[in-house]
């Protein structure tokens, strides 16, 4: 009998060292492994998204790296829901492949439960691509870091001029401006009177004085906040950095005062949407579309839903403008614009593998073809598509796809060819075969339906981007540290946002000393201790 | 002398009649209004409709909406499944729920109020998503239509108000008639408590029905074979793209660009969802109402 | 002693008796004992500090850790108060509305017009809170919302009701009742339809007016089912509906529109805390069921009426 149990012991360990021994890891070049390898994972899907198991890009993957991803759609309205179901039942997929399928706070609080591996060892020994990269950007690294000193997730790295632009782009309406002979506002001072002239004036030249709303936004969602608190001198709507490195909260602040003035002002002449701080989304987005604004914020370029290019060729961006506290111009900007892009849990038996095609992606060639869902120069029909380098060192795009069976290049986009969503690093390196001086890229696509892109692309470069300031740095907390957070956060900026809305409209007076009392209160709520949190965060 | 009552009302009672049915039109009148604003607006122009401008009549007429609903393809899928999960559940409820109630409202049942407290305890406190789902796990219903058909067989407020009906609306006499004439406990409930219960078995119905209808919250965590996903499950995945766009102000251009569109199609859509998923639900109701408008003759129920 | 037995006999002997009855509760009794009664043992979570890794058994016992955190919130006051007077103000309004709707529409004697206002009246229980919401804020906008319009008609001034935090518990209510009227009195309708035509008839012959008999023999006979449906709904106040109040808050109404569940899903958006949001979850179904059973015992005591 106990000779039958050591055999069978025996026989159990040689397995699983053949096991080990089978796989041989390619560390200097792809392919990884000799026979395909499966890997799973999960991912939130929306409705427009086609099955990612079926893409091109996956069978790319297979093809270069010889791995294969296997990959579990699940409905992005029950993703929170699924994914907490699987780390509460333990029943993960080997990785986590897609762009924030995690909050930093599910990162930091379930990496040290165990459930995700740490990958600094992997990240250092296994991907000497992201390695050169965070050599010439290092804030990558702080970005992914633990306090303890732990990686979680590997980032999407987007470092595109372009992309650096926070939040920040507001459009003002340049054919209004024409039509009164105005010319475009360079301090907060001037951009009073151009709405003035918006509100009291036929600005549109319809014949009507009264239709135009100078000032667009929505207090609960997009409105010029950015633009305006950089007039002030602040970087950021919530955290910013003093010259001293001291850690300020841009609500408590003194110039937050004077934006604070400078908005009642606003309001007080009637500039602003009377319906500011009470319109849904869908009203803003139409009345913008309708062109009824002067000036207003626009996430996703000037063409949020002006489809029209009678309408949104006359707005453009403009250079941020200054102010009588702030003689600086400033652009609110990141460093890098990072998202937690990739975690391995602790199901993965082979993570040395899955490290490797991780690098894969942040190989030039591997970074946009991750990007794009197709190869670059070929023109490829099955993917309908084709792309190339301008001499401008700007990526352009022939399109060759079914115009009728999809809506749009993006439609396509989504159901066919990439899902858009994975891990990739946009960067300023050289694409062998292809020469740009060293330039960082343009991303751009020039094709007949987006000229816009190009306008986009410009007008940031153009307006912003000398003047970008880095905001506040992406930080990590410990775990204790965002429990009090969670419990701080949600209070005070409920009641800086409250407070805001009472002070702009009136309804509390806006005087030195209200605004003391204000901030007092602030510290009652754990401003104090927050603050001090940031700090020990951010000096660490 | 009889005829004559019944045909002669009195003024006072005529004054309320004329009050009563003028009121009855404005109340329909503005409770209906909203249905009306919805139709007009999922054949408008979504701009105009945001923009305050349609108010009663369509404008700018489009079908754009449903056009894009209906090549959806798994719409009909979901068409299909929610039927048959609303008229499998339902019967399902409606067995249970009639059984559990009538026991219920005996008074002579012992452990009655135990019984009801017992039952009545869970509407309050529950164990939560958690343990719920392993429970459905280790039965292996994760995935089956059974984690729809079989998880709310039973609401508890139904059998209570069904429970409440019976108590009062059927005669304690008639039961103790049928006892006396040999029935048992379960004749009793077929031959007298039944018979008499139309009106609480179709709003019982009307009620489980809609509620199957409009469910989600259970597909969404248990099932993940689009094959047996109910219809909600694929009106909400449209919907939610409308309201993704604050959120993603971080991303990438491309996103942005991509969200934005994503919002334009959900804005158009937006209401002709609500027509789509409510249709079927109207059209139905009045089959079930005739059992309200009359009153039961009690008489003809006796032996 | 022997009296006892016999007691004791009698009612095992009715216990044997009944055994249809019994019968008839089994399916209910084994659905919620698998589904509500094995998974109670969750509740723990809101006295623990729960972890994935640890589950729900192996995760740290705090106690009252959740709780006190919660009633210590400086929000906590406020929260209350809003959560009840919303809760207590949708019940003053919105309950007796569809009874009197009800009634009103039991007493039209053609067919065809009842049925049609039936038809048309409950409708708008269809239309999702997201699009309901929508509406609301377009017809109260100040630009272009046809109230503010009507308003200025008659001689009023403009005014942006939705970002006023004392109108926001009327706007509520009352879109709540446009909602929610034709559907609520679907089933007094039918506990209406359940009264012996007998009893009519001789209210008839007695020469009762039609309020008169509204008053003495619709009302009574639905009585018992008005009261049941009120103490159930009383035995909510603390759950009040969190979409709704969510979709119409806004920065400048949130005095009165910031309750516990939209305050609790906001901090959850920023760290999912299972624990803390189950402790929350379990003090409103303490003080709700509590509440449940006052109200019972004095509906109880009061008529005779009464869940148990």
């Amino acid at each position: 009998m106990k000779r039958l149990c050591a055999c069978l012991l025996i026989a159990v360990m040689l397995l699983s060292c053949v096991a080990l021994a089978d796989v041989s890891i390619n560390m200097n070049g792809f392919p990884v492994v000799d026979k395909v390898m499966e890997f799973t994972t999960m991912v939130p899907r929306t409705v427009d998204q086609g099955d990612w198991n079926e893409m091109w890009i996956y069978d790319h993957y297979e093809e270069v790296t010889g791995i294969r991803w296997k990959i579990n759609m699940v409905d992005s309205a029950a993703w929170a829901e699924q994914k907490n179901l699987a780390f509460a039942t333990g029943d993960l997929p080997d990785a986590f492949a897609s762009v924030n399928a995690l909050t930093a706070s599910e990162l930091i609080s379930y990496g040290s439960q165990g459930y995700l591996i740490d990958l600094n060892r992997l990240l250092a020994d296994y991907t000497p691509h992201y390695t050169a990269m965070t050599e010439i950007v290092p804030e990558i690294v702080t970005a992914v870091t633990t306090p303890e000193g732990k990686i979680y997730s590997a980032p999407t790295v987007i470092l595109t001029t372009r992309e650096l632009d926070k939040q920040n782009r507001v459009y003002m309406n340049m054919q209004w401006l024409e039509n009164l002979g105005l010319s475009v506002p360079g301090t907060t001072d001037e951009l009073y009177d151009v709405l003035m002239a918006f509100k009291e004036k036929d600005a549109d030249g319809d014949g009507d004085a009264d239709n135009e709303i100078p000032f667009g936004g929505r207090f609960e969602g997009a409105y010029p906040e950015m633009f305006l608190l950089a007039a002030f001198g602040l970087a950021d709507n919530t955290w910013d950095v003093d010259g001293d490195g001291q850690v300020l909260y841009v609500p408590a602040s003194e110039n937050y005062f004077h934006y604070l003035e400078y908005m009642k002002k606003l309001w007080d002449a009637k500039l602003i949407d009377e319906e500011f701080f009470s319109q849904t989304d869908d009203q803003f987005n139409s009345k913008a579309a309708s062109v009824k604004y002067g000036f207003f914020r626009s996430g996703g370029a000037n063409w949020t839903s002006i489809s029209d290019p009678a309408g949104y060729l006359q707005y453009k961006m403009f250079e941020p403008i200054t102010s009588d506290y702030n003689g600086e111009k400033i652009a609110p900007a990141v460093a890098a614009n990072i998202s937690y892009g990739f975690s391995i849990t602790d199901q993965c038996e082979y993570p040395e593998v899955l490290a490797r095609w991780l690098d894969y992606t942040y190989t030039p060639e591997g970074s946009i073809y991750t990007r794009y869902g197709s190869e670059l120069g070929k023109p490829d029909e099955k993917n309908g598509w084709s792309w190339e380098l301008s001499d401008a060192g700007v990526v352009g795009m022939r399109l060759t796809y079914d115009t009728d069976k999809y809506s749009s290049y993006n439609n396509w986009r989504m159901q066919v060819c990439t899902p858009m969503n994975n891990i990739y690093a946009e960067t300023p390196v050289q694409i062998e075969g292809l020469s740009y001086e060293g330039t960082p890229v343009q991303m751009g696509f020039f094709t007949a339906l987006d000229e816009r892109q190009v306008i986009l692309t410009n007008d940031i470069v153009n307006n912003h981007s000398p003047y970008y300031k880095t905001a506040y740095p992406v930080l990590m907390l410990t775990d204790e540290e965002s429990e009090k957070v969670a419990l701080y956060d949600t209070d005070l900026s409920t009641f800086v946002k409250q407070m805001a809305a009472k002070f702009i409209t009136g309804d509390e007076a806006l005087t030195k000393d209200s605004f003391d009392a204000y901030v007092k209160q602030l510290d009652a709520r754990g401003l104090s201790e927050y603050t001090a949190i940031q700090q020990a965060a951010y000096d660490r | 002398m009889f005829e004559m009552h019944q045909n002669r009302e009195s003024r006072g009672d005529r004054i309320f009649s004329t009050i009563n049915h003028s009121l009855l039109v404005l109340i329909t009148l503005v409770c209906f209004y909203p249905l009306i604003y919805v139709l007009s607006a999922s054949i408008s122009d979504p701009i105009l409709v945001n923009t305050g401008e349609v108010t009663l009549l369509p404008k700018g007429f489009t079908l754009e909406g449903y056009k894009m609903i209906f090549e959806y393809t798994m719409i009909w899928i979901g068409y299909r499944n929610t039927i048959f999960y609303t008229l499998t559940g339902t019967l399902i409820n409606l067995t249970i729920t009639l059984m559990t109630a009538y026991a219920l409202s005996r008074k002579d049942l012992i452990g009655r109020n135990l019984f009801t407290m017992f039952f009545a305890f869970t509407m309050y406190f529950s164990g939560g998503l958690i343990p719920t789902f392993l429970i459905v796990k280790q039965l292996g219903m994760v995935n089956t239509i059974w984690s729809m058909l079989l998880l709310g067989a039973v609401s508890m407020y139904n059998v209570i108000i069904t429970r409440t009906y019976m108590s009062n609306s059927i005669p304690y006499e008639l039961q103790e008639a049928a006892f006396l004439d040999g029935c048992s406990d379960a004749g009793i409930f077929t031959k007298v408590i039944l018979p008499l219960s139309p009106p609480i078995i179709a709003v019982m119905s009307l009620y489980y029905a809609v509620g199957h209808w409009n469910s989600y919250f259970n597909a969404l965590i248990y099932l993940t074979n689009r094959n047996i996903m109910p219809l909600q499950i694929f009106l909400r995945e449209i919907l939610i793209l409308n309201q993704m766009t604050d959120m993603m102000e971080g991303a990438d251009t491309d996103t942005m660009i991509l969200l934005a569109e994503r919002q334009r199609m959900a804005m158009i859509m937006k209401y002709c969802l609500i027509v789509v998923a409510s249709a079927p639900v109207l059209a139905a109701y009045p089959f079930v109402q005739k059992y309200f408008i009359k009153g039961i003759m009690i008489g003809a129920v006796k032996g | 002693m022997v009296i006892e037995w016999n007691g004791h006999k009698r009612r095992l002997r009715k216990i044997v008796r009944g055994w249809q009855l019994y019968t008839f509760l089994l399916p209910a009794l084994i659905y919620y004992i698998v589904f509500h009664y094995a998974p109670m043992y969750g509740i723990q979570i809101a006295f623990r500090d729960y972890t994935a890794r640890g589950g729900i058994m192996g995760s740290k016992w705090v106690g009252f850790k959740h709780f006190f955190q919660f009633f210590a919130l400086p929000q906590f006051g406020i929260l209350m108060k809003n959560t009840i007077l919303l809760s207590l103000m949708a019940l003053a309004i919105g309950f007796p509305l569809p009874i009197v709707f009800a009634l009103m529409l039991n007493e039209v004697q053609k067919v065809r017009f009842r049925k049609v206002v039936q038809n048309l009246t409950y409708a708008p229980h269809f239309i999702s809170t997201v699009v309901l919401v929508g509406m609301v804020t377009a017809f109260l906008s100040p630009s272009s919302g046809i109230i503010n319009k009507l308003m200025v008609n008659l001689g009023g001034e403009k005014r942006d009701y939705m970002a006023r935090a004392e109108y926001f518990r009327w706007i509520y209510c009352i879109s709540g009742i446009w909602q929610n009227l034709g559907w609520g009195s679907i089933l007094y309708l039918s506990a209406l339809s359940g009264i012996a035509m007998e009893l009519h008839e001789a209210a008839q012959i007695d020469g009762a007016t039609r309020l008169q008999r509204i008053w003495h023999v619709n009302l009574p006979g639905i009585m018992p089912t008005i009261i049941i449906t009120l103490i159930l709904n009383v035995g909510n106040i603390l759950n009040i509906g969190f979409e709704k109040v969510y979709l119409m808050q806004n920065s400048l109404n949130l005095e009165s529109s910031e309750i516990i569940s939209t305050y609790v899903y906001k901090m959850g958006l920023q760290k999912a805390q299972f624990s803390f949001s189950s402790a929350v979850g379990l003090f409103n179904a303490v003080i709700n069921f509590s509440l449940l059973t006052l109200v019972n015992s004095l509906s109880k005591r009061l008529t005779e009426t009464s869940l148990w």
